[in-house]
């Protein structure tokens, strides 16, 4: 890496600790001081051990994978406004939670997130089943349709079973409310699949910008290349979903953040993009709970409400290149 | 230009259709304790709403097909429907109870100028090509989406309702509902047939339509704003119907080529056919439930958009 990514390599890393210190520090009940929080740690318990810190943490790699997911995928597409949130692959998981959330009941509860991750599995195995092929043009769109599928019947369900809809909803809008150490260990080897994988494909996948021409003269095979990343950002788009639901904007924004500090290089800009996410995640889920306390505003709302007029802003200036 | 494969025939179907669906509505269902009532004050008007919404979303999707020269676009998939949801989400949990009709429309009208805004200068710059155009509408859309999603969960009161509402409904139609679409629905058809010969010539591309003493950035303000006032009064009166607007304007391309002036009658015709064929079966597929229409159009239209890109 050059020094100044470097730098900003640290920058970001302190960002991300300070907000990490905070979120600890605040919550519904009167700030504690650092002493405290890190006694809390250490002893394992109180308020900080029990229910912040594994929150955070969660929050840290649903963002982490999110990111790097959408990151992977704006190569994968050589576009840069496609990300696991508009090519169908949150909304399979989302369907098939709703599925088992209003079909099942209480005893859906202890599976929801195997059933999150197999929804977005199945959805994006279709999806790339129905559009792989030379154009990516055609792979978005089919995603783009499937995504609009899933959301009917999404919406079929929670109209047909009102009465329950309610908690489908929450789910539905990306919340980190009541997460626990036991998420913590659910994600923690597809975090460190996507980061492992992501930094081995990195080598792979630069030439990809080039165009699929150039890229196959300078020796990547395409056809093994393609599905290595597909099937690393779904895993870290669904095992993120299964975890969090649907925490829209950030694979979309995060990676465009990513790109601008630290260039067109995966190898840097995928650690980049990952650090990024968690602190963006981070950020939105203490944001939504120190607000206005006792109600929490769900970290997809947030996360939304933060990403969108970047999104905005990109777009009025032109500045979608990969 | 395409040949046509059948103009007549599909005029007449569509027309056919149409009274089928009014036939069922109307005089369909169980019989109830007050017939004149339930005809004059429950039936005609929502049979009324269904076909003039359709033929309003069938001639929004067409226009903004037209304005963005992207054959994928419509007004879901772009946004517009959700942004007029959001704020009409935010009177209805600002003002309380429900305010009249014509406020909501002044509301959907301000949330869908936004997205026609931003359509515009997405239209304007050229860079955006089907699938980047596509994707960023998508994303307005997911945005204002959970932005009303979300402000109906921080007030649960009357979720039920407005999540009705939010899926695309029209049980409940009423006359002063009727009266809206149409009222919004009368001018834009004259403008559009008035301008459908211009049209035509903007489909060669801005270049000949300057050529032509056409001015194309202006005809292209022009017909979105007509997209945006139709798309606006729809989502006022019934919430968002997606769809509709991309299966029109292909199935109507497709039997009626690609003039204008032979097109608007059959797309106007075809999107009320759609629309109250769907509310004949939302009502009756899963008796006595009833299924949102927005739903129903979604659920035929998502596979067709499907279809359509894998022949891209």
């Amino acid at each position: 890496m050059k020094r100044q990514f470097v730098f900003r390599f640290v920058g970001v890393l302190s960002l991300l600790a300070l907000t990490l210190v905070l979120s600890l520090s605040f919550g519904a009940t009167d700030a504690l001081s650092p002493g405290a929080v890190v006694d809390q740690i250490l002893t394992g318990q109180g308020v900080v051990y029990l229910f912040r810190l594994p929150r955070a943490l969660t929050a840290m790699m649903v963002g982490l994978c999110f990111a790097i997911s959408g990151l992977l995928l704006q190569s994968l597409t050589r576009n840069p406004l496609a990300s696991p949130d508009l090519l169908g692959v949150t909304a399979g998981g989302g369907l098939a939670t709703v599925i088992a959330i209003l079909v099942g009941g209480a005893l859906a509860g202890s599976y929801i997130t195997w059933i999150a991750f197999l929804g977005a599995s199945v959805v994006a195995a279709i999806i790339w089943v129905l559009g792989r092929g030379a154009s990516a043009q055609r792979f978005i769109l089919t995603g783009v349709a499937l995504s609009a599928l899933a959301h009917a019947v999404i919406t079929l369900l929670l109209v047909t079973y009102a009465p329950s809809a309610a908690e489908a909803m929450i789910w539905l809008k990306g919340s980190l409310f009541g997460r626990g150490w036991v998420h913590v260990k659910l994600l923690l080897p597809w975090v460190g699949f996507v980061c492992l994988g992501g930094v081995a494909v990195a080598y792979q996948a630069n030439p990809l910008i080039l165009g699929p021409t150039v890229a196959t003269t300078l020796g990547i095979r395409l056809s093994v290349l393609r599905p290595c990343l597909w099937l690393l950002s779904v895993a870290g788009a669904a095992a993120a979903v299964a975890v969090s639901g649907t925490i829209g904007f950030v694979g979309l924004i995060v990676p465009h953040v990513a790109r601008r500090l630290a260039g067109p290089d995966l190898r840097v800009s995928i650690p980049f993009s990952g650090l990024l996410g968690a602190f963006f995640v981070l950020l939105a889920d203490t944001v939504g709970r120190v607000l206005s306390p006792p109600l929490e505003i769900p970290a997809g709302l947030i996360c939304a409400f933060l990403g969108a007029p970047y999104f905005g802003y990109l777009l009025v200036k032109g500045k979608t290149d990969i | 230009m395409r040949a046509a494969a059948g103009y007549r025939p599909s005029l007449v179907s569509a027309a056919a259709l149409v009274l089928l669906a009014g036939y069922f509505t109307l005089y369909g269902g169980p019989p109830s304790a007050d017939p004149q009532y339930s005809f004059y004050q429950v039936r005609l008007p929502r049979f009324l709403s269904a076909v003039l919404i359709g033929a309003a979303l069938g001639l929004a999707g067409t226009l903004l097909q037209l304005a963005t020269r992207n054959p994928l676009s419509e007004p879901e998939l772009l946004g517009v429907n959700q942004s007029a949801v959001f704020c009409v989400v935010l009177l209805l949990l600002l003002g309380g109870g429900s305010p009249h009709p014509a406020f909501m429309l002044l509301a959907a009208l301000l949330g869908g100028a936004v997205s026609g805004l931003a359509i515009l200068l997405m239209s304007a710059s050229g860079a955006f090509p089907r699938e980047r155009l596509i994707l960023a509408g998508l994303t307005m859309s997911f945005f204002f989406g959970s932005a009303s999603s979300g402000l109906l969960l921080l007030n649960e009161t009357n979720l039920f309702e407005l999540l009705h509402w939010t899926a695309g409904k029209l049980s409940g139609a009423t006359w002063l509902d009727t009266v809206l679409v149409g009222g919004c629905l009368l001018p834009a058809g004259v403008v559009s047939f008035l301008r459908a010969g211009q049209w035509n010539v903007l489909l060669l591309g801005d270049d000949q339509a300057r050529g032509l003493g056409i001015d194309p950035v202006a005809r292209r303000v022009e017909i979105v704003s007509l997209a945006v006032l139709l798309c606006a009064v729809c989502v006022a009166v019934a919430g968002p119907i997606g769809f509709v607007g991309i299966i029109v304007p292909h199935l109507a391309s497709f039997m009626a080529g690609l003039d204008y002036r032979r097109r608007l009658p059959l797309i106007l015709l075809m999107g009320a056919a759609l629309v109250s064929v769907s509310d004949v079966l939302a009502r009756t597929l899963l008796h006595p439930a009833e299924i949102p229409v927005g739903v129903l159009t979604a659920l035929v239209g998502a596979p067709y958009f499907l279809y359509r890109a894998q022949r891209l």
